[in-house]
């Protein structure tokens, strides 16, 4: 993902910088999300130890 | 015996002595490996850190975010390069390790990783750059596919490195000891990072183009090289490998079923694809800047003081709140941190406010990313191991 996304970035810079900021922050947001709450760190250490 | 297949021998054999795979090393009881992990304790440390201060000090003249895009938009109009830049720079670094890792753990000799193939692979590419500046005053466009190829090369060379210098790490300082160290390290490569950026800012300002990058870029080239040195002062504890040959298939193979097997381990894996996915516009902000106001380019050398001091405070900050709260707690700051950058960059009025809240908090995003997961894959390979499943499935992400 490290490799595509700054393609998508080109991608939607080629539309605006606003959109692509926007978009990024709302990934990031996304982000945020499934880690706050999908996550849970004691037992994703645990099984992988 | 065909051309090629001796080409191919002569080839296997210089990898092999470049990698001393050849040589044999004693075993040892982990009594004697931690004495003498403990007896070269302090020397490493020194050595490793004036690598450290001596390789940051050298990436801030060629920062992918800020000088990279700067020297990028002198050449063409474009945006294609500055993602094929970005892309480079952060997948250069992972995407080789999924490969290089079962490799790297069959060797012994760690340090012959980073120091005899990393020389070719990492270091001389650097010395490519300067050339590729200077062949702007000939071609844009041929000091643009140079430069291209160039990076591409030091990004991909590096990451196929990357394991033998983590494995280095992982002998020289025990578990309990390499937190500090790297905390220490990357703190330190932060500043000495951003003592470089204000010179770099200066050089560009005061020299004509392309002198002026011919001139960054060389002093690149001599700092990484000179952390190679230091780096190759290390005094390696040695033990034989163990590691049983796996094969690329059968990780990819047991992929699907460690994923349907955790589903924590799996939403952690989206988290990181949509971490990664975040940092799209980041190797972008300096262009738009210099599209929206017109910024010059010693207000670029700026961005990247700002993007190393905010590095510092991250890295800082994202430790001490791992050690007290948890890794997750650090990657979710890192998603917020990144989320808030990019909204002030959208909507900032000035140059000075993208400058000075965008910069800090992209760049803190990626500090505390990188350091976070760096931590959170430490914790689920206690042993200093580098081939776990669980490390491995997190590289392509």
């Amino acid at each position: 993902m490290n490799i595509v996304a700054p393609f998508i970035g080109a991608a939607l810079a080629g539309a605006g910088y606003g959109i692509l900021f926007i978009v990024s922050a709302g990934v990031n947001l996304l982000a945020y999300a499934v880690l706050r709450w999908g996550v849970d760190e004691p037992r994703f250490a645990r099984n992988h130890s | 015996m065909t051309f090629g297949y001796r080409l191919n021998a002569r080839a296997n054999f210089a990898l092999r002595r470049l990698l001393r795979a050849d040589r044999p090393v004693a075993d040892r009881s982990n009594e004697e490996f931690a004495a003498e992990v403990e007896k070269n304790y302090r020397w490493n440390f020194a050595v490793n850190m004036m690598d450290g201060a001596a390789f940051w000090f050298g990436l801030s003249f060629i920062s992918p975010i800020t000088i990279l895009p700067l020297f990028i938009s002198k050449l063409t109009y474009s945006p294609l390069p500055l993602a094929i830049v970005s892309a480079v720079a952060l997948g250069g670094w992972y995407l080789p390790q999924l490969f290089s890792a079962p490799y790297v753990e069959m060797l012994s000799h760690k340090k012959a990783i980073i120091v005899n193939l990393g020389f070719f692979f990492e270091r001389l590419p650097v010395w490519t750059l300067p050339l590729a500046a200077l062949l702007a005053v000939v071609s844009l466009r041929a000091a643009l596919v140079v430069f291209l190829f160039a990076y591409t090369g030091l990004a991909i060379g590096a990451g196929v490195v990357a394991t033998g210098w983590q494995g280095l790490i992982a002998r020289c300082f025990p578990m309990k000891k390499r937190g500090r160290f790297l905390r220490i390290i990357f703190f330190l490569g932060a500043g000495t990072g951003a003592i470089g950026a204000i010179f770099s800012a200066q050089l560009l300002e005061t020299l004509p183009f392309p002198d002026n990058f011919a001139v960054i870029f060389l002093i690149s080239a001599v700092a990484i090289t000179l952390a190679w040195v230091f780096l190759s002062l290390t005094r390696e504890p040695l033990r034989p490998a163990t590691a049983p040959r796996r094969l690329q298939r059968e990780f990819f193979a047991a992929l699907p079923g460690l994923l349907r097997q955790d589903r924590n381990f799996n939403r952690f894996l989206r988290a990181r694809i949509l971490l990664a996915l975040g940092n799209m516009g980041l190797g972008f902000l300096t262009v738009a800047a210099l599209g929206r106001w017109d910024v010059s380019d010693r207000v670029v050398g700026l961005y990247t003081t700002l993007l190393l001091v905010g590095q510092t405070a991250g890295n800082l900050n994202a430790g001490i709140m791992a050690d007290r709260f948890g890794y997750k707690f650090s990657l979710e700051l890192s998603a917020a941190a990144g989320m808030i950058g990019f909204v002030i960059s959208w909507q900032a009025p000035t140059p000075e406010w993208y400058l000075s809240c965008s910069r800090y908090s992209g760049s803190a995003s990626v500090a505390w990313w990188s350091r976070a997961s760096w931590s959170y894959s430490s914790s689920v390979q206690p042993t200093g191991s580098l081939d776990t499943w669980a490390w491995r499935a997190q590289l392509p992400t």
